[in-house]
């Protein structure tokens, strides 16, 4: 079986060498070899950093390289899932989520997803807002009333 | 995961990017990507709480596009937890499950002064919409408890169902509701339809898969298609063993398929999926339950542990009710003293948890389960 490899280039122009079989699991990379002749030091991602690019291909190096045909099979990239999203921090978790999401991989958007929904839950307002760097735009009294309104179903 | 306790957020170089909007991300995740991905994942609680987040935040989640994709997610998703409702004495329904630690109570969909001192006798519910009949009327009803505003209160009354001129018992009614797949198909799209399905018959369940709302008859499965420009109706059988040998049957969705649980005489719970025919996920004795879980105080303290499956059947009521995406196994039970108690057990540990309800035995009808979305009801025709 011939292994081909894709060049891809990150926004700080630092070069990373995959298999194509890696690199296509993005759908964004695969439409990009397919419609466009490759520059000579790669394919561009201006959008992402090397150090994001770096987890993005360890994901997808793990998972094509990996079909799982079993439970356990199945069991042991779950596990290999929680464990990468363990190391991460805030910050480069929403880095990652944008890169998934510009890249079009709906594994790892999932994953990443689920993650900050992870951490959303049980969240008051005023703890989201400081997540997410919003401004509260509310009077007290709008406030107040929007948070009336829902306030009843659930005493 | 990330600690809860660095919450500050720097944002990322790729924030410049896109200035021209400052609203199009949130510490660098794309607004859609955090509205159609991420919140629809939340517990509708905290949905609904998160509206007083900003102006932007209420508007967005205030949009059909919005309260759509939050409807499929909870209703197609299968690694959904199983979410329980009950109805109270004062017509309130508490809604419980694992997930969410607390039970809480929705107020009764309509006002006291309107009811005419006639109580609302639940049925079930399918896809987020409550439905059930009047005790004095006779009139049947159709709500989403989550979103009927106190004020606005939206509820459908329907009169007495008439099937071939003749009037049906409202208990055998059944719902069908089917909110639009696409986050982009306007309301017109909802499928829903009000069935009376087997006369006499009181439907304790029926589950809504593909199009199609299936009903138990004790003998077959009995389905009918909201999209009528197919087959209409039909039936097909049961999962083995042949039908004396069970004792209780619940229907249920796992993995956007039908799917099934049945308990044999010799107390064996079975989970089933209905692959083009039916082929067995499952399968656990309630025996292996109550031995490896003792300590839970499952079962009564005279009982012995020899036997244990089958004195335990013969003295209380058991069903199965579903079975999680995951690997729990939810059955509810009815005790001596009509103390009624939900379990969920966990195939995979063989351990055995109680789903904390004390209000529930007073409820007169098992919980059913329920999926909460914030679609209105459809407009009735």
């Amino acid at each position: 079986m011939s292994t081909k490899k894709i060049t891809l280039l990150s926004s700080d122009r630092e070069q990373f060498i995959v298999d194509e079989a890696v690199a296509i699991q993005s759908q964004t990379i695969k439409n990009l070899i397919e419609d466009t002749v490759p520059d000579e030091d790669g394919i561009p991602l201006p959008v992402v950093h090397s150090r994001i690019l770096a987890k993005v291909t360890e994901y997808l190096t793990k998972h094509a390289n990996y079909k799982p045909h079993n439970d356990a099979a199945k069991e042991e990239l779950k596990n290999w899932d929680v464990k990468f999203l363990g190391k991460l921090d805030n910050n480069t978790l929403f880095d990652l989520i944008l890169a998934a999401n510009y890249l079009d991989i709906k594994g790892l958007l999932d994953l990443t997803c689920q993650a900050v929904a992870d951490l959303m839950k049980g969240m008051s307002v005023e703890e989201v807002r400081k997540l997410f760097n919003i401004e509260n735009d509310f009077t007290p009294e709008e406030e107040e009333a929007v948070r009336k309104e829902n306030q009843w179903a659930f005493d | 995961m990330s600690s809860k306790n660095s919450m500050r957020i720097t944002r990322s170089a790729t924030k410049n990017m896109k200035q021209q909007n400052q609203m199009l991300e949130y510490a660098g995740i794309p607004e859609d990507v955090l509205f159609y991905e991420i919140l629809p994942r939340l517990p509708i609680k905290q949905i609904l709480g998160f509206r007083s987040v900003c102006r932007r935040w209420y508007a967005l989640t205030n949009e059909f596009k919005f309260i759509t994709n939050q409807a499929h997610r909870s209703i197609h998703s299968s690694s959904n937890q199983s979410v329980f409702m009950y109805p109270n004495h004062d017509d309130s329904l508490s809604v419980i499950s694992f997930e969410e630690q607390n039970r809480y109570r929705l107020p009764p969909p309509y006002p006291l002064q309107t009811r005419l001192h006639s109580r609302m006798l639940y049925v079930g519910s399918c896809n987020g919409l409550v439905y059930g009949y009047t005790s004095c009327h006779k009139l049947i009803f159709v709500c989403n408890p989550i979103v009927c505003k106190p004020i606005t209160r939206r509820t459908i009354f329907v009169n007495t169902f008439r099937h071939k001129d003749r009037i049906v018992p409202p208990s055998g009614v059944a719902l069908a509701f089917d909110p639009p797949l696409t986050p982009n198909a306007g309301p017109e799209l909802m499928k829903f339809k009000l069935i009376c399905p087997i006369e006499n018959e009181t439907s304790r369940q029926n589950v809504f898969v593909k199009g199609k709302v299936y009903w138990f008859n004790h003998i077959f499965l009995v389905w009918f298609n909201v999209n009528e420009e197919e087959e209409v109706a039909g039936t097909i059988p049961l999962p083995p063993p042949n039908t004396t040998a069970i004792t209780d049957l619940s229907l249920g969705v796992c993995d956007g398929e039908l799917s099934c649980c049945n308990m044999t005489m010799d107390s064996k719970l079975n989970v089933w999926l209905r692959r083009g025919e039916w082929v067995r996920l499952h399968e656990v004795s309630l025996e292996r339950i109550i031995r490896a879980n003792w300590n839970v105080d499952i079962a009564p303290r005279d009982m012995k542990l020899r036997d244990c499956g089958t004195v335990f059947l013969r003295r209380h009521l058991v069903f199965t009710m579903s079975y999680d995406g995951g690997d729990i196994l939810m059955f509810w039970m009815r005790t001596e003293h009509g103390r009624q108690r939900i379990f969920g057990f966990n195939s995979k540990t063989m351990e055995l948890k109680e789903l904390s309800a004390p209000d529930l035995t007073q409820s007169y009808i098992p919980p059913f389960p329920y999926k909460a979305i914030l679609l209105q009801e459809p407009k009735w025709i």
